[in-house]
């Protein structure tokens, strides 16, 4: 589940299934016990980008993709030694937060559109470009939509709940 | 015929690819335009065109019944509030919002399996060949006569004992018995005496490479006077 397989980490389920067996899913949930004193998780994501539990049917879980994520939320300022700035954080938010709302598909030119309400031009297609580049968004011809970084790592739910907390 | 049919899938493939609200299209009237196209189309190459607008037709009807469920969800938010919610917010309360609701993935990011496999081999077969760690008491810089060795005592009688010791101990001495057990600061100033003695030619060393083992052996005394214009070079054996 470290490993990565065309630049996407973690595993399918019926890769798992060939190498330990049918019995996996108890498999991964000892590994899970063993795992959380560590703040690691194991997540797995199924075809249409939802969060599956471990005791979910075999037919969605063998497809489904397992990985492992950070337990707890991550602090700005280890957000800002891996790499992010607080716009590039601030500007995800607003594209998650415009498609989350609309469902699961919104134009690009809308969310670009509200992007620019706060940033440059400029920052605006540089950041969108970041984001597909890094999986979070994807390009489905005019518009956007999650991508499987979003679908791995972002609760959109909880996402929406704290844009209007913030 | 087939124009309109073209102009059809044109229309109903960019609704679906746009993203528009699918609330907002007349489901109906593209409907029974398709209907009347198919009604009216007697040729077997115009089948294709009427299953791809069907096709789309039925992704419309898929992305209401989505909509739908998602409007009446207790979750569901006003993409109108979500939208001034953000814009009123600061760059750092949304990064913070991101934050809180964001558990990065954990992956080997240069590393590969195979990689990882070679290099697990490549330690295991070292394994055999490692040095074993041991506790060594450490010096902390202390100079010589700190610790008690004066050098006039090195180059008088204490040479001649060490050597005398030896003798009786057989004239052949493993170097670690030599230097005995006794305290940091008694083994070092054996170590020294020994190693003046070796200078002096009152002992050689032999080694036995394979069992990593040293003996000082005595030979005999030519003089007990000090070697003329020689300096002693003190190597310590550990």
């Amino acid at each position: 589940m470290f490993f990565k397989s065309h630049r996407i980490p973690g595993i399918k389920g019926w890769e798992l299934k060939r190498s330990l067996g049918s019995g996996y899913t108890r498999v991964l949930k000892v590994l899970r016990s063993q795992m959380e004193p560590l703040g690691i998780s194991i997540r797995a994501v199924g075809d249409d980008g939802s969060e599956l539990s471990l005791d979910s049917p075999e037919d969605r879980l063998s497809t489904a993709r397992f990985l492992l994520t950070l337990s707890e939320p991550v602090r700005v300022s280890d957000a800002k030694t891996s790499g992010w700035s607080i716009d590039e954080l601030a500007g995800l938010t607003m594209c998650l937060g415009t498609i989350g709302s609309r469902g699961d598909k919104t134009p690009r030119s809308e969310v670009e559109e509200i992007l620019r309400q706060k940033f440059p031009k400029w920052k605006v297609r540089n950041f969108i470009s970041k984001y597909v580049k890094w999986g979070y968004l994807e390009e489905d011809g005019e518009s956007l939509v999650p991508g499987w970084r979003t679908n791995a790592e972002v609760d959109l739910k909880s996402l929406l709940r704290y844009v209007f907390g913030a | 015929m087939e124009k309109e049919l073209r102009a059809l899938v044109l229309e109903l493939s960019s609704m679906v690819r746009s993203g528009v609200d699918p609330l907002s299209v007349e489901f109906q009237p593209l409907m029974s335009r398709l209907k009347g196209l198919i009604r009216r189309s007697l040729e077997f190459r115009h089948l294709e065109l009427e299953m791809e607008a069907l096709y789309d037709l039925a992704l419309l009807v898929y992305s209401q019944s989505k909509h739908l469920r998602d409007k009446s969800s207790v979750l569901y938010v006003d993409p109108f509030l979500v939208r001034l919610a953000m814009l009123g917010s600061s760059s750092d309360r949304l990064a913070e919002a991101f934050l809180q609701s964001w558990r990065p993935s954990v992956a080997r990011d240069v590393v590969s399996h195979e990689m990882m496999k070679r290099s697990y081999y490549y330690w295991s077969n070292l394994k055999e060949y490692a040095i074993e760690a041991e506790e060594v008491e450490p010096l902390l810089g202390k100079s010589l006569e700190s610790l008690g060795i004066r050098y006039d005592e090195l180059i008088s009688d204490g040479i001649v004992a060490m050597h005398d010791e030896l003798r009786d101990r057989g004239g052949r001495v493993l170097y670690e018995d030599l230097v005995g057990g006794g305290s940091l600061n008694e083994r070092l100033r054996r170590a020294v005496l020994i190693s003046f003695m070796l200078s002096y030619g009152y002992a050689v060393v032999e080694k036995e490479p394979l069992k990593k083992k040293f003996w000082i052996v005595a030979k005999d005394r030519v003089s007990d006077e000090r070697p003329r214009g020689t300096e002693s070079i003190v190597t310590v054996v550990s």
